[in-house]
């Protein structure tokens, strides 16, 4: 059972079902002539022996005519021991009457055959003898030649297995050329699939058609097609994204513009104090908008990864953040190595461990300490948490989640962009609570990198 | 100062002519960059504000043309777009800063006005934060009108550090620098020179330390 399924599962090989159908065709024919090779070979051998035995007749008709009177008692001629095939052919010289005067000694009874005029086929037990009768001018003696069968047989079998046995010895040759010309000429495709699997993902430059098989060729367009279609869809998100960002950002700026203008020219501290509060709501809202836009622009994936200086790029967000962090009266506590190298993309991962960095600042408590530091490969970044809220790790990264803490100024999408942004950088990020601390520890996967 | 605003939205290029009358320029305002490129050919300006997503011609198509004819004036983009490349783009064919929309009103003056200061050689590199004064032609620096001599590499720095005082500069980029991205530089090397800075500058206070990220300057 499991040798059939074994079986069919080889059989989802084109080249295999191609090679085996091709060495059946093969056998099929092979069969087919050595059957008509033997039917063809056994007509000339029955012409060649019959137009001998003729010969053999006419020659025993000429002596019959020459002596007067053959003795009437039966005379037989002992074989000759020359040939082992002699017992096979032999002849019989009978009277009229069917009395035998001459006939050859043989390993069978000659007169149980029959006299027949012209040639016939007579089967005498297990044996079956070709004859030919013939009768003298003036009808006064038959002749009657006779060949066993088996002398014929084994011309037609040696002729006929001659041909075939060649035929046969070639089959392995034969389907170990298949097998070669196969895999050749099927390399083309072994090759396309190559050359798909190492494209980036953001990569549609159709493939060359040069000199490829009109099989091959017939793939490469269809997947140049599509590839044109992927990039058409690509830049129209992209478009879309890009033409969001401009209708989205001009009123807001207006708006801002705007407001600003009002608080200047503002009579009053009420006033003032009451235009201040909208100036914060349109900065929320920028932020909202700014993230959103953000979670949209990294939806696509980023440019080709090269090698980089993470803890290089770690600093500067940080060195970016220091004035934030120092409102807030908070320290870092950096323990980067000189260099992390990872394969990464600058702006990508330097949105990524801003994103980071400036949860960590939002949620500390003021004057504790941030951690950054790398600890077998990983990079951390912790802050201190108060112990009242609790904070579901699960669903950190779901959009708009913002745990208990909702006095806190934020949008609820940093860490959902912190989590897209981290699988288009192909990272793993984890969230955890330690005792009085969260950790968000970003990993670099360097068996998947070299993928 | 006389300022071409360019921006084709009627709301926020009306916000944005209040916000820099008050602020002491003289905005005229255009709504499209043919109006922009005939009103620069009809009299010169101080100083432009050009918006990129323009009806009829894209912002940088002005900004082309402008430069062509060989109008110096500063030029400051407001772009809606996130691309950097773009940002990158419109720098190269000559404008001179950008902000990214929404701006705040306050930063947008104060950067037009910085652009028509150092057009008009005002304060042309010089740096003053405090009391150091760094000059970049003459290569001399000044601590309280003291002259001291500085090595290239503690000029640099001190340079880097004083472009942007108050703000902390990452030890990388300090590094690329100072040491212009030379090959082998010594992990310490940096450190090196920011402690003979230091006492150069005779104030050890002034250059500050942010452990793991980087240095400041504080002197103010």
């Amino acid at each position: 059972m499991q040798l059939i399924r074994r079986f069919q599962r080889k059989l989802h090989s084109i080249r295999r079902r191609i090679l085996i159908a091709v060495s059946l065709v093969y056998l099929l024919s092979s069969a087919v002539s050595a059957v008509w090779i033997h039917q063809e070979i056994s007509h000339e051998v029955d012409e060649l022996f019959d137009a001998e035995m003729v010969q053999q007749a006419k020659t025993l008709l000429a002596l019959v005519s020459i002596v007067e009177q053959l003795p009437a008692q039966q005379l037989t001629i002992d074989p000759l021991n020359a040939h082992s095939y002699e017992g096979k052919l032999s002849y019989r010289i009978e009277q009229h009457d069917g009395n035998v005067v001459m006939q050859t000694r043989g390993s069978m009874d000659l007169s149980r055959i029959d006299f027949r005029e012209g040639f016939s086929i007579q089967q005498i037990g297990q044996e079956v003898w070709h004859t030919f009768g013939v009768s003298s001018a003036d009808q006064r003696y038959r002749i009657l030649l006779l060949q066993e069968d088996e002398f014929r047989a084994e011309i037609r079998t040696d002729l006929t297995t001659d041909t075939v046995i060649p035929v046969l010895t070639l089959l392995p040759l034969m389907l170990w050329l298949g097998w070669w010309t196969i895999n050749r000429n099927f390399a083309s495709f072994t090759r396309l699939a190559n050359a798909l699997r190492r494209k980036r993902s953001t990569d549609y430059q159709p493939f060359t058609e040069a000199n490829d098989p009109e099989e091959v060729a017939l793939v490469k367009r269809a997947l140049n097609h599509y590839l044109h279609r992927i990039e058409q869809s690509f830049l129209r998100e992209r478009r879309f994204s890009a033409d969001a960002a401009h209708e989205l950002r001009t009123p807001l700026a207006s708006l801002k513009a705007q407001l600003q203008n009002l608080i200047r020219r503002a009579d009053n501290d009420e006033q003032k104090q009451q235009l201040n509060g909208l100036l914060t709501s349109t900065e929320r809202l920028v932020k909202l908008v700014e993230s959103l836009l953000l979670l949209a622009r990294t939806e696509m994936p980023p440019e080709p990864m090269q090698a980089l200086n993470v803890a290089s790029i770690a600093r500067q967000v940080m060195a970016d953040y220091y004035h934030k962090l120092e409102a807030k009266g908070l320290q870092y506590q950096v323990q980067l190595p000189q260099r992390l190298e990872w394969l990464s993309d600058e702006a990508y991962l330097s949105m990524l461990l801003t994103n980071l960095i400036d949860n960590a600042v939002k949620y500390a408590p003021p004057g504790s300490i941030i951690e950054v530091s790398v600890q077998q490969g990983e990079l951390l970044i912790s802050n201190e948490v108060d112990g009242v809220h609790q904070i579901d790790t699960e669903r950190l990264t779901e959009r708009f989640y913002r745990g208990q803490q909702l006095d806190v100024d934020g949008s609820g999408l940093g860490l959902s962009i912190v989590k897209q942004l981290a699988q288009q950088l192909q990272l793993t990020i984890r969230f955890e609570r330690h005792q009085q601390r969260f950790i968000a520890r970003l990993h670099f996967d360097t068996d998947q990198q070299t993928l | 100062m006389e300022l071409l605003l360019i921006e084709d939205d009627a709301m926020l290029g009306q916000a944005v002519e209040l916000g820099l009358s008050e602020r002491q320029f003289v905005v005229q305002w255009v709504r499209t960059g043919a109006a922009a490129i005939s009103e620069l050919n009809r009299q010169p300006y101080d100083v432009a504000v050009l918006d990129l997503g323009l009806p009829d011609l894209d912002g940088s198509r002005v900004l082309a043309s402008l430069r062509k004819k060989g109008q110096p004036l500063p030029v400051l983009i407001l772009t809606a777009r996130d691309d950097s490349r773009e940002v990158v783009k419109l720098l190269d064919l000559g404008a001179d800063d950008y902000m990214v929309k929404p701006f705040d009103m306050n930063e947008l003056a104060a950067r037009l006005r910085a652009l028509v200061r150092r057009q008009r050689g005002y304060a042309s590199q010089q740096l003053q934060v405090g009391p150091l004064t760094l000059d970049d032609i003459n290569h001399q620096v000044r601590v309280h009108n003291q002259d001291i001599t500085l090595s290239r590499r503690e000029f640099e720095l001190l340079k880097a550090l004083m472009a942007a005082p108050d703000r902390v500069h990452s030890r990388d980029k300090l590094e690329n620098l100072v040491f212009c991205n030379e090959q082998q530089v010594e992990s310490n090397a940096l450190e090196v020179h920011v402690h003979n800075l230091r006492k150069k500058l005779g104030n050890k206070e002034w250059i500050q330390t942010i452990r793991g990220v980087g240095y400041r300057l504080a002197c103010n």
